[in-house]
């Protein structure tokens, strides 16, 4: 360390909140010491991999556009009876500042276990508004109208337990231990305002696993995601991204968040070829059934030689298949995979995370399809659905929602 | 709650590396701004001054700041303030007592008590930061114990504390109210 | 002298519990494949059509008429119907209970027609076969009248893609080798008894 500033022992980083030093400076140190390696020795971790850092503050929040880490957990709240708009405003802040300081990979004001701070693997923590949040906070006339509990759906076996929710925080890194220290900070900040409703925690591949870009595959071993419209397209930000010039919109999204658990057992009795009909996709290439590769167009009128379709007509494919960018809906979706029963029947499913500027233009459709026809549904049972807000990103030195409440 | 101020001269050098230093330590390059919410930087006392510029209140800050403040929520009795203390300057700086409108302050710290044992008690001699050195006042050490509230602290607030240096310095900075578990630690029987 | 099996020579015993094997395997498969009410075996098939497969009519049908094993799931049952020109004939199939009927127009050419469907069974299973009929109505440029034949079981299994599934024709024949199997065994095991001195 330069000449010119202050000693800093190692016992004043680790044991308290308080960070004396430039934040990256003391984290690279302390890096090195927690992982026992020297990043670029070759023998130590991806050293860059923990360290990454996904930009807190900006126009928009980050973990929509962002790349999905492998690690998720959607953890949503109860607002406390009484709490209103000046009560929202300090945990919006509290909240905010824990947000921003983990986010670059510092421990949060009053972190009790600040060791694990300090490897943020492009850690994201992005905050939703449910309806009771925008009546706590006396704005109801801020809500954007669709961000309501969705119609019923024949499909819907829908908990309680996993439904609704007045905040949301989706917590997402590369790394689990990243995203349980933060829960665990958040979770504590937030208890003097709310409870835990429900929290959601899933999973993706590994980082370094898989490409990236490329599509993953969902339980079922289908590949899930090829249609989403890809960031940094303006078919992106067509679909994603709202432009109402109210401080309190522009730049923000909603979310459906809905559990769908998966019927394995009932999976495993379809043959290969059978699964590739209800889907209307290859398992292998995820090419569909008229095409070779996978981001093929589907051709919906190309036949068999005795006249029926090549991809049927209620292929999970063909009923959710949108044209227009802005129809299109943003899947970033998580596997969960809860303990199986005794007799060993599967608790898995998809943590179906959707995305987009209009749930009335963009999402009611495709589900309404899909709810009156989709073999999928034979295998699939909504279990839970909550929709949210996605707030305006926010300015370093400002907090999440200030224009909301404001 | 006024508090006094006297200038002295300072010399430019001092100056100069006192608001380099200031720069870099106040991070990611966000202003320092007394009035608003944001908790992570120090206050100037009672002015918006840009870090390192001279002018009245300037002096005291420039040679003690205090980073990542923070006091611990609570319905009222006692309660704790923490914060980094950061002396740039070449001369030793002693915090000799604190003060908030809604509670009075002691200085706090692990002591040996007259049979030997540690505990927490007032701390003789005030806070002492070594020149280019630091104090942390963090749960389980040094800390500002606000020993009886007025009115109940709130998760998310902020309230404005004031250190009194030995020359009569004040230096003023907010802390934000966290929720908080520990640093409920036993007193010396004096405390009791 | 009574010749126990075991006392029978190596290559004898070898082939007996071959043999043995076979009839439990023969005996387990079949017992498999007849076991009712098991959803998974529960696949909806063609039970009858009218048109027939393979037939020539000589009069235009008004509408094609599938019966199935099971209740159909009109959400989830394609009809088609391709002319000899291969484009398709006919409105939506309606369905009722087991039954999906096409709409044919009036002006249908003669020529070869294929009838295709894919439907679901109960369990969700798609299943899917197709077959063909003529038509030959006299007066037109056309092959020869015959009689039209009465409404007979088709086998649709015939023209299948590899992806078809359901209990098929296949499996019925599986089912007659295992317990022809059984019978062999059972009879062969009698003889051999009988050849005690």
């Amino acid at each position: 360390m330069s000449a010119d500033r202050p000693a800093v022992s190692r016992r004043r980083l680790l044991t308290g909140g308080a960070l004396v030093a430039g934040g990256a400076l003391a984290a690279g140190s302390a890096v090195a010491a927690a992982t026992g390696g020297r990043p670029g020795t070759g023998t130590g971790p991806v050293a860059h991999y923990g360290t990454d850092v996904e930009p807190f503050h900006g126009e928009r929040q980050a973990g929509v556009a962002t790349i999905a880490q492998a690690y998720a957990s959607f953890v949503a709240f109860t607002l406390r009876p009484g709490t209103d708009r000046e009560t929202l405003a300090r945990m919006l802040r509290l909240l905010s500042d824990d947000a921003a300081r983990l986010t670059r990979g510092e421990p949060a004001l009053a972190d009790t276990e600040a060791e694990l701070a300090l490897l943020p693997a492009r850690l994201t923590v992005t905050f939703g508004f449910g309806p009771g949040f925008y009546t706590a906070a006396g704005r109801d006339d801020r809500r954007p109208e669709s961000v309501a509990p969705l119609p019923a759906f024949a499909i819907d076996r829908l908990e309680p337990a996993w439904s609704g929710g007045d905040l949301l925080l989706q917590i997402c890194a590369d790394d689990a231990m990243t995203v349980a220290h933060a829960q665990r900070v958040l979770v504590k900040d937030a208890r003097p305002f709310a409870t835990v409703r429900w929290v959601q925690q899933g999973f993706r591949r590994g980082r370094g696993i898989t490409d990236p870009t490329q599509t993953q595959h969902n339980l079922f071993g289908q590949l899930d995601g090829t249609a989403n419209p890809a960031a940094g397209t303006p078919a992106f930000d067509t679909a994603v991204w709202r432009t109402e010039p109210e401080p309190w919109l522009y730049g923000s999204t909603t979310l459906v968040l809905r559990r769908i658990r998966m019927d394995l057992e009932g999976w495993d009795l379809l043959g290969r070829t059978e699964r590739e009909l209800v889907v209307g996709r290859r398992l292998d290439t995820g090419a569909p059934l008229t095409g070779t590769s996978e981001h093929d167009e589907p051709d919906f009128a190309a036949r068999h030689a005795n006249g029926l379709t090549v991809i049927p007509d209620f292929a999970h494919l063909t009923r959710a298949r949108v044209g227009e960018d802005n129809q299109k809906i943003l899947r970033r979706t998580y596997n969960y995979d809860a303990a199986p029963a005794a007799d060993g029947t599967a608790d898995s499913g998809l943590i179906f995370a959707s995305y987009q500027a209009d749930i009335a233009r963009q999402f009611l459709p495709i589900q309404q399809r899909l709810a009156e026809a989709d073999l999928l549904n034979e295998w699939t049972v909504p279990i839970g659905s909550a929709v949210f807000a996605i707030a305006p990103g926010c300015r370093t030195g400002d907090w999440i929602g200030r224009q909301l409440l404001e | 709650m006024s508090y006094s101020l006297r200038r002295r001269r300072v010399p430019m050098a001092v100056t100069a590396a006192a608001a380099a230093l200031l720069l870099g330590l106040a991070g990611c390059g966000s202003p320092d701004s007394p009035a608003t919410a944001d908790p992570s930087t120090s206050a100037a006392p009672g002015t918006s001054a840009a870090p390192g510029t001279e002018q009245a209140g300037g002096d005291a800050a420039s040679v003690l700041t205090v980073h990542d403040p923070w006091v611990k929520a609570a319905e009222g009795g006692m309660t704790a303030a923490f914060g980094a203390l950061t002396n740039s300057g070449d001369v030793p700086v002693t915090v000799v007592s604190a003060s908030t409108d809604i509670s009075p302050v002691e200085l706090h710290g692990t002591s040996a008590g007259h049979d030997g044992a540690m505990s927490m008690s007032q701390k003789e001699g005030g806070f002492v930061i070594e020149p280019n050195n630091g104090l942390a006042l963090e749960p389980g050490g040094d800390h500002l114990m606000l020993m009886e509230l007025s009115r109940p602290i709130r998760a998310g607030e902020e309230i404005v504390i004031t250190l009194t240096l030995a020359d009569g310095r004040t230096v003023e900075f907010t802390a934000v109210a966290k929720p908080f578990a520990g640093a409920q630690e036993s007193y010396a029987p004096s405390h009791g | 002298m009574t010749v126990a099996p075991s006392s029978l020579p190596a290559s004898g015993r070898a082939v007996a519990g071959r043999a043995a094997r076979l009839v439990a395997a023969a005996l387990a498969a079949a017992l498999l494949l007849v076991a009712p009410a098991a959803p998974a075996w529960a696949h909806n098939s063609l039970k009858s059509a009218t048109p027939a497969a393979d037939t020539t009519l000589t009069g235009a049908p008004q509408e094609v008429v599938l019966e199935f094993m099971s209740s159909l799931n009109p959400q989830y049952t394609t009809v088609t119907v391709t002319g000899p020109d291969q484009q398709q004939v006919g409105a939506a199939p309606e369905v009722s209970g087991a039954r999906a009927t096409v709409a044919l127009g009036d002006t249908l050419a003669n020529g070869a027609y294929t009838v295709a469907y894919r439907v679901v069974s109960s369990d969700g299973h798609p299943v899917q076969g197709s077959y063909a009929f003529t038509l030959a109505v006299p007066g037109a440029a056309a092959p020869p009248a015959t009689s039209a034949q009465p409404t007979t079981a088709p086998t649709p299994e015939a023209e299948l893609t590899a992806d078809s599934t359901g209990v098929s024709g296949v499996t019925i024949a599986a089912i007659v080798i295992a317990l022809l199997l059984l019978a062999s065994a059972i009879v062969f095991f009698w003889l051999r008894s009988r050849r005690t001195p």
